[in-house]
């Protein structure tokens, strides 16, 4: 896993981008960038260019399942590895993101162990 | 006349009465029995009738004591909760939210800190362990060899203890993940209590439209009352043009109306 990657954290609550970027802090990661919904996220990911992104799935103005399709219908971002990290722990919940294509899916509150597991699963295939 | 009836007639009675005159005893019969069952029925009918304008009348009763009660005690308890006790949960569970995301912020800002001290400090050990291990490498001499020891000891304690408080920290800012999933199901129950908010504000105004409607047309059906007061809630709920739909004075003053 490279630890220059650029991430993006996807989350309308300020507290858990925060608590968020402290755990990748730990892993090594350094380059990070924050969007509060999923609108945001889409101008940052159009604008510039990420290697992973870690995103919530309730927030305002777009959801993460919707910006995780986007995503995966653009052609210039469809590769990027993106993670769902969030509450919703119901199992329709988890076969839509599988079904639009998530490489991840990380259930609040989690550990920062369990990211870098995740991380490295990904980065490692 | 039916022969085998007369004729079974004659045989119990043992001939006391003659033919004819059980032919009349038949014929009284025949116009008596209908007449009974139709007095029976009517009877019925009208003992049930009775029994139904008590029923309704009671009914009645308590209509208008609900409407009196709901008039004078139930609306203004149920326009108080919606206009007063709704909001005022909103914003305290909104208040919860706020208070607990200022005391995360806090929180972290002082683990942030204790991170950073905690990573000087080891920085700084790291620096005088190494000048203990070059020290070690020159010839101390007997007397100083057990402070030496002792001195290498207290820097690799220090050095643990320093890494145990930064997994401590670590651990800390995991925790706080804790903010988002309650301020999550706070504001899915701000959610629900603006929905039940909102279904009373509908239901208050349902009543009230009825009420007001029936004031006006007395003679209005049940299904014409629907409809009317359908066509009214829908022109409330959707953006109105000027002069168009209910103000909120409008809709006070028609709740105090009730």
């Amino acid at each position: 896993m490279d630890l220059n990657m650029r991430v993006l954290i996807v989350d309308d609550f300020a507290t858990m981008r925060r608590i968020l970027k402290n755990i990748l802090k730990q892993i090594g990661l350094k380059n990070i960038s924050e969007a509060e919904n999923g609108k945001a996220a889409l101008k940052e990911l159009r604008n510039e260019k990420f290697d992973l992104v870690l995103c919530d799935w309730n927030m305002p103005e777009m959801p993460g399942i919707e910006l995780l399709n986007q995503v995966r219908s653009d052609d210039q971002l469809k590769a990027i590895p993106f993670v769902m990290v969030t509450a919703e722990a119901k199992r329709e919940n988890i076969l839509e993101a599988v079904k639009a294509g998530v490489s991840s899916y990380i259930v609040k509150p989690f550990t920062a162990e369990t990211i870098n597991e995740k991380l490295k699963k990904i980065f490692a295939g | 006349m039916n022969e085998r009836l007369k004729k079974e007639i004659d045989e119990w009675l043992g001939g006391k009465l003659s033919i004819r005159e059980i032919e009349g005893l038949l014929r009284l019969v025949d116009r008596i029995a209908p007449q009974s069952a139709e007095e029976g029925k009517d009877a019925f009918f009208k003992r049930l009738a009775r029994e139904m304008r008590q029923e309704m009348k009671e009914l009645a009763m308590l209509i208008m004591d609900f409407k009196k009660d709901f008039t004078s005690t139930i609306q203004p308890v149920i326009s108080e909760v919606r206009t007063t006790y709704i909001p005022q949960a909103t914003d305290q569970l909104e208040g919860i939210i706020e208070s607990t995301e200022r005391a995360a912020n806090r929180i972290m800002d002082n683990l942030e800190q204790m991170q950073r001290h905690a990573e000087e400090a080891i920085g700084a050990l790291t620096e005088v362990k190494q000048r203990v291990m070059e020290g070690s490498g020159k010839e101390v001499p007997a007397s100083g060899r057990p402070a030496f020891r002792s001195l290498h000891a207290s820097v690799e304690t220090l050095n643990q203890n320093l890494e145990g408080c930064l997994s401590l920290i670590a651990d800390s800012f995991e925790q706080m993940s804790f903010q988002d999933l309650t301020g999550q199901r706070i504001k899915r129950t701000i959610d629900l209590v603006n929905l039940m908010e909102e279904r009373l504000r509908k239901t208050l105004l349902s009543f009230g439209l009825k009420v007001t409607e029936k004031n006006k047309n007395p003679g209005i059906s049940g299904d014409e009352l629907e409809s009317a007061v359908e066509k009214r809630l829908s022109g409330l709920s959707g953006p109105q043009r000027p002069g168009e739909g209910l103000n909120q004075a409008d809709i006070d003053k028609l709740l105090a109306s009730m």
